[in-house]
C-alpha cells in the first residue's frame, strides 16, 4: 500500500476527509466495518433467493434430463452467453480495480473504473435483451403454456418438456438481469459521488459496498451460465 | 453498583436531555410527522407492537368465527342456512381460516416478540443508542405496513381459500381476481421486512455491545434474537423466492410447481418448508429468550447453566434446517420421511435443556408471582404439552395416524400460543413499565391471565382428543359424536378472548390513568433498567460499563434500587439461599 | 493490481475450459458435476480476491460459508427425496407429473405439421417456418 496521495482530489477537507460517523456509533471504524458486515448478510440472502432457481433447475433436470439436454442445444447459443460470462468478468475486474483507486485515493481511475464496469452492464443487458430475449418471444418460445411449438428448428423434435426448462431459463436469467440493472444504477450513484470527491482512503463504504454487491451478481452468473446454456 | 448510572427522567426539572423519547414535539401533525420519520428504534419498537397487536386482533376475530361455525355439525352459523352469513358455507369457513392462519403467521408472530419488544429493548440491553441501522429499521417497518396493505387487498377481493401454506396445485389453478397473487406478493414483501431486521439485529450485536460487554454477558434474550436473526436471514430469502415463483407460477403459467405443465408439487411443499420450518423457530426462539429474563428476574436467582442455554438457542438454529420434511410426511418418499423423522429428535435435545434449566432456576429462587412471572409458568406448562406431543408426531408412524387432524392443530397451538404468545404477554408485562413509563394493573392483570390459561386449555386440549379420534383439520363440518368436544373448545375460545380483551382494558387504563413507573421495578439487573423510565431519546446519558453479569443477583445490587429493597415481596425479609 | 489481472486471466481461461468440457461427452452427472466443479472454483476466486475475503475479517467469510451450507443442506435434502421415491414406494415410484397441457400442445402442433414426429418430413416443417400460427394452448 502506498501512503495517502497529496494531490489527487483528495485536498484538505474533501467529504472523504471530514466525513464523521452517525450518532450511534463510537468511531469511523466500526460504522465500516458494520455496513460491511450487513452487506455480507444481504449478499447472503441474495444468494439464497436464487438457490431456489438452483434447486429446480437440479430437481426437474433430474427428471427429464433428455428435455434438457435438447432444450438448452436448441433454444440457447452458449457463444452469447460466454460473450456475457466475459464481459461481467470484466466488468467485475473494473470494479475491483475500483475499489482499490479509492484506498488509494485515485478518484479519477476509481470514476473511470466505474463507469466501464456500468457500460459492461449495460452492454452484457443490451446482448441479453437484443440477441435473446427479443428473438425468443418472437418466436414464442417463452415458458408454461404461452409456450407455442414453433417449427424452423430443422430436424428438432420439441419434447413435451422443452417449456419446463425455458421456464427456468426465463425466470433465472430475468431475475438475474433485474439485479445487473439495479446494479448498473449503483455505478451510476457512486460514479457521480466520486467525481464529486465524496471517496478516499479514509471512507469509501459505499464503493466497497457497492462492489460487493456487484461481484455477487457477477457470482451468479458464473453458475448460470454452464448450467443453461452448456448442456452437453 | 455496576454502572455510570443515568439520572431518572424528570428528576431534574425541565431538561430536554431528561425528556422521554416520545415527548412531544409540537403540534399534532408536527408529532404524526415525527413518528413517521423517526429513526429512533423504540419509536420504531411502539410502532411495530400497535401494528402486531392490531394483526393479533384480527386474526383472533378470524379464530373466533372458525370456532363459532365449529359449534354444531352442520355448516352454519348460530343456525343461519341462508348464506347470509359470510362464513356459514364451506368457501366462507374456508377463507376464514386461511385469513387466520396467514395473518397470525406472517403478520402477527414472526414480526411479534423480535421486531416489536426486540426493537425496543435490543440496544438498550446491548447499552447502545439505537440499532446498526436505524434508516433500514425505519424502512422494514414500512415494508411491513406496505405488506400487509397487499394482505388485506387479498381479503378485500374475497380473501384467500388456500390455506396459509398455499400448497400447489390447488393455489395456481383456482385463482380468481388475482387474490392468491395479492396474498402471495404480500407474504414475499413482508419477508424482506423480516430480512432486514434480521440484518440489523446480528450486525448490532456484532458491532454495537457495550465497553465490557462480552458474548457471554449478554442477557439470554439478546441469544435469543440473535439465533432468530440468523434464520431469518438464512431462511427467509427461501420463501421470497418461492412465493415469486408461485406468483410468476400465477400469472406466465411456467411449470415449475403446476403438474399440468410437468412441474412437481412436492418440489413446491420442499421449498415452502425450507422455509416455513425454520420460521417456526423464528417464532418460538425469542419466546424463549423472554423467558429467559422473565425466569431470573422475578425469581431473583442466577439463571442454571447460561452457556447451555445461550448455545441452545443456536443450536436450534441450527438444526431448524434439516428437519423440515416432517412437515411432509405423507406427500414425500419414505427414505426422505425416515431420515427427516430421525433428525426432528434432534430438535428435542436443545429444548430440552431450556425447559430443565429454567426448572432448575426456579429451584429456591424467591419467587414472586407477578403477571409477568405466572405468564412464564404459564410457558412452562404449555410449552411442555406442545414439545412432547411434538416427538408424536415426529415419529414416523404415528404421524400416519395423526397427520393433517386436529392432533396436529392442538400441538401447534400449544407451542406458537402456548409458547411464543405467552412469552409475548409475559414480555410485554415484564417491560410495560420500561416502555411507557407506567405500571400496570397487577390485579387485573393477573385475573386476566388466570382466563388465558384456562381458556386456552379448554380450546385446544380438547383437540388432542379430536385429532386422536379422527377428526381431520381444514373441515367445516363433522360427525355427530365430535359435538361435544367441539362446544368445549369454542366455549374454552370465548374465554381466552374474555381474557385478551381483559389485558387490553388493562394496558389502555394504565397508558392514561397508571402509576408512574420507577425505572426498575423488578429490580432487574441487565442494562435497560439503567436507563430511565421511559428512556430518554439516546437511551443512556453516558454509555454505560459493564461490570457484572446480567443474572448475578447474589452479588449485585440492581440499578436505581436501595441494597435490601430486593427481593421485592419476601414475607420473612429476606431472600432464601 | 498484478493479483486482480492475473485472477481475471485465470476466470476468462476457466470460462474456456468449462466450455471446452461441455464439448465432450462424459455422461450426464459427470458433465453437471465437472460444470459445478469449474464454477465453484471460479466463484470462490471471485470471493477471495475480487470481493478480497482473504485480506478481510474472518467474521464476512463465516457468512458465506454458512451461506453455502444452508444451500448445499436445502439441496442435499430436497435431491435426496426427489431422488429415492422409486425405492420403496411403488405408487411414488413416478416423478408426479401429468403435463396434459404440455404435452396436448404438442400434439396439436403435430397435427398441424408445424412440428414433425420424425423429423424425417422435412417439408412439413419447412412450410410452417416463420408462420406460428397454431393457437396458444389453453389457459
Amino acid at each position: 500500500m502506498t501512503s495517502i496521495p497529496t494531490n489527487s482530489g483528495g485536498a484538505k477537507g474533501e467529504y472523504w476527509e471530514t466525513y464523521k460517523h452517525q450518532p450511534h456509533w463510537r468511531n469511523n471504524e466500526d460504522e465500516f466495518e458494520a455496513a460491511k458486515l450487513g452487506m455480507w448478510l444481504f449478499l447472503a440472502t441474495e444468494l439464497l433467493l436464487f438457490s431456489g432457481f438452483f434447486c429446480a433447475y437440479f430437481v426437474l433436470r433430474m427428471f427429464y434430463p433428455e428435455a434438457f439436454r435438447g432444450a438448452s442445444q436448441e433454444y440457447l447459443n452458449w457463444k452469447i452467453g460466454a460473450i456475457n460470462t466475459a464481459v461481467l468478468l470484466i466488468s467485475s475486474w473494473n470494479v475491483a480495480v475500483a475499489v482499490r483507486a479509492a484506498q488509494l485515493g485515485q478518484k479519477m481511475i476509481l470514476a473511470f473504473n466505474v463507469f466501464f464496469a456500468s457500460l459492461c452492464g449495460i452492454a452484457f443487458l443490451v446482448i441479453k435483451l437484443a440477441l435473446e430475449y427479443y428473438p425468443k418471444y418472437q418466436a414464442g418460445e417463452i415458458p408454461g403454456a404461452l409456450f407455442t411449438f414453433p417449427g424452423g428448428h430443422g430436424e428438432y423434435l420439441p419434447s413435451a418438456y422443452d417449456p419446463i426448462f425455458l421456464s427456468v431459463y426465463w425466470v433465472s436469467t430475468a431475475t438475474h438481469g433485474f439485479h445487473v440493472l439495479i446494479g448498473v444504477f449503483l455505478l451510476w450513484w457512486i460514479g457521480w459521488r466520486a467525481l464529486k470527491g465524496h471517496f478516499g482512503p479514509k471512507h469509501y463504504t459505499a464503493v466497497e459496498n457497492v462492489g460487493l454487491y456487484w461481484h455477487v451478481v457477477d457470482l451468479i452468473w458464473i453458475f448460470l451460465f454452464p448450467l443453461l446454456y452448456l448442456v452437453p | 453498583m455496576t454502572t455510570i448510572p443515568a439520572d431518572t427522567a424528570g428528576a431534574h426539572g425541565h431538561d430536554d436531555h431528561d425528556a422521554p423519547y416520545y415527548a412531544s414535539k409540537g403540534g399534532f401533525f408536527v408529532n404524526v410527522w415525527d413518528w413517521m420519520t423517526t429513526i429512533d428504534h423504540k419509536k420504531i419498537g411502539v410502532m411495530y407492537l400497535f401494528a402486531v397487536m392490531a394483526a393479533f386482533a384480527l386474526g383472533g376475530a378470524a379464530a373466533i368465527l372458525v370456532r363459532l361455525e365449529l359449534f354444531q355439525p352442520a355448516v352454519t352459523v348460530g343456525g343461519d342456512t341462508s348464506g347470509m352469513w359470510p362464513f356459514s358455507t364451506n368457501l366462507g369457513y374456508n377463507k376464514a381460516f386461511t385469513l387466520h392462519g396467514a395473518v397470525m403467521v406472517f403478520l402477527f408472530i414472526i414480526p411479534s416478540i423480535p421486531a416489536a419488544l426486540g426493537n425496543f429493548m435490543l440496544p438498550l440491553m446491548l447499552g447502545a443508542k439505537d440499532v446498526a441501522f436505524p434508516r433500514l429499521n425505519l424502512f422494514s417497518w414500512y415494508i411491513y405496513v406496505i405488506g400487509s396493505i397487499f394482505a388485506i387487498v387479498s381479503i378485500l377481493l374475497g380473501g384467500v381459500d388456500t390455506g396459509w401454506t398455499f400448497y400447489t396445485p390447488y393455489s395456481v389453478s383456482f385463482d380468481q381476481y388475482g387474490r392468491v397473487i395479492a396474498m402471495t406478493l404480500a407474504v414475499f414483501i413482508l419477508g424482506f421486512s423480516s430480512i432486514f431486521t434480521g440484518m440489523n439485529f446480528v450486525v448490532t450485536v456484532h458491532k454495537l455491545r457495550a465497553p465490557g460487554m462480552g458474548w457471554f454477558d449478554m442477557p439470554l434474550f439478546i441469544w435469543a434474537i440473535y439465533a432468530t436473526a440468523i434464520i431469518q436471514v438464512l431462511a427467509t430469502p427461501v420463501l421470497g423466492i418461492t412465493v415469486l415463483l408461485l406468483t410468476i407460477e400465477n400469472v406466465f403459467k411456467i411449470g415449475i410447481f403446476n403438474p399440468m405443465y410437468g412441474g412437481d408439487p412436492v418440489l413446491y411443499q420442499h421449498f415452502f418448508w425450507f422455509y416455513s420450518h425454520p420460521a417456526v423457530y423464528i417464532m418460538i426462539l425469542p419466546g424463549m429468550g423472554i423467558m429467559s429474563e422473565l425466569i431470573a428476574v422475578h425469581a431473583r436467582k442466577k439463571i442454571f447453566g447460561y452457556k447451555l442455554v445461550a448455545f441452545s438457542s443456536l443450536g436450534i438454529a441450527a438444526i431448524s434446517f434439516i428437519v423440515w420434511g416432517h412437515h411432509m410426511f405423507t406427500a414425500q418418499g419414505e427414505l426422505a420421511s425416515a431420515i427427516f423423522s430421525g433428525l426432528t429428535f434432534l430438535v428435542a435435545i436443545p429444548s430440552a435443556i431450556k425447559v430443565f434449566n429454567w426448572t432448575a432456576t426456579l429451584y429456591k429462587g424467591s419467587i414472586a408471582l407477578t403477571t409477568p412471572m405466572v405468564y412464564a409458568l404459564i410457558f412452562l406448562f404449555l410449552f411442555s404439552i406442545g414439545g412432547l406431543t411434538g416427538l408424536f408426531l415426529g415419529s414416523l408412524s404415528v404421524d400416519m395416524h395423526l397427520h393433517d387432524t386436529y392432533f396436529v392443530v392442538a400441538h401447534f397451538h400449544y407451542v406458537m400460543m402456548g409458547g411464543t404468545v405467552m412469552a409475548f404477554l409475559g414480555g410485554i408485562h415484564h417491560w410495560w413499565p420500561k416502555m411507557f413509563g407506567k405500571m400496570y394493573n397487577e390485579r387485573w392483570a393477573l385475573f386476566g391471565a388466570g382466563l388465558v390459561f384456562i381458556g386456552f386449555n379448554m380450546t385446544f386440549f380438547t383437540q388432542f382428543f379430536l385429532g386422536t379420534l379422527g377428526m381431520p383439520r381444514r373441515y367445516a363440518t363433522y360427525v355427530d359424536e365430535f359435538t361435544t368436544l367441539h362446544q368445549i373448545s369454542t366455549i374454552g375460545s370465548w374465554i381466552l378472548a374474555a381474557g385478551m380483551l381483559i389485558h387490553l382494558a388493562v394496558f389502555v387504563t394504565s397508558l392514561f390513568g397508571g402509576k408512574k413507573a420507577p425505572p426498575n421495578p423488578w429490580g432487574g439487573l441487565s442494562l435497560e433498567w439503567e436507563a430511565a423510565s421511559p428512556p430518554i431519546e439516546h437511551n443512556f446519558h453516558h454509555e454505560p460499563v459493564v461490570r457484572h453479569g446480567p443474572y448475578d443477583f447474589d452479588d449485585a445490587v440492581p440499578p436505581h434500587t436501595e441494597p435490601g429493597e430486593f427481593p421485592l415481596p419476601a414475607p420473612d425479609g429476606k431472600a432464601k439461599h | 493490481m498484478r493479483l486482480l489481472n492475473t485472477i481475471l486471466v485465470v476466470l476468462l481461461i476457466f470460462t474456456g475450459l468449462t466450455v471446452g468440457a461441455s464439448q465432450i461427452d462424459l455422461g450426464e452427472s459427470l458433465n453437471l458435476w465437472l460444470a459445478v466443479a469449474i464454477a465453484t472454483f471460479k466463484a470462490v476466486l471471485v470471493a477471495a480476491f475480487f470481493m478480497h475475503l482473504l485480506h478481510d475479517r474472518a467474521m464476512n467469510s463465516l457468512v458465506l460459508f454458512y451461506t453455502a451450507l444452508t444451500i448445499g443442506l436445502f439441496f442435499l435434502f430436497t435431491l435426496i427425496d426427489m431422488d429415492s421415491r422409486h425405492m420403496i414406494d411403488d405408487v411414488r415410484s413416478e416423478a408426479i407429473k401429468a403435463p396434459v397441457i404440455a404435452e396436448e400442445a404438442r400434439a396439436a402442433a403435430i397435427a398441424a405439421g408445424t412440428i414433425t414426429p420424425h423429423g424425417h418430413e422435412g417439408e412439413a416443417a419447412q412450410g410452417a417456418e416463420g408462420e406460428h400460427a397454431d393457437e396458444p394452448p389453453a389457459h
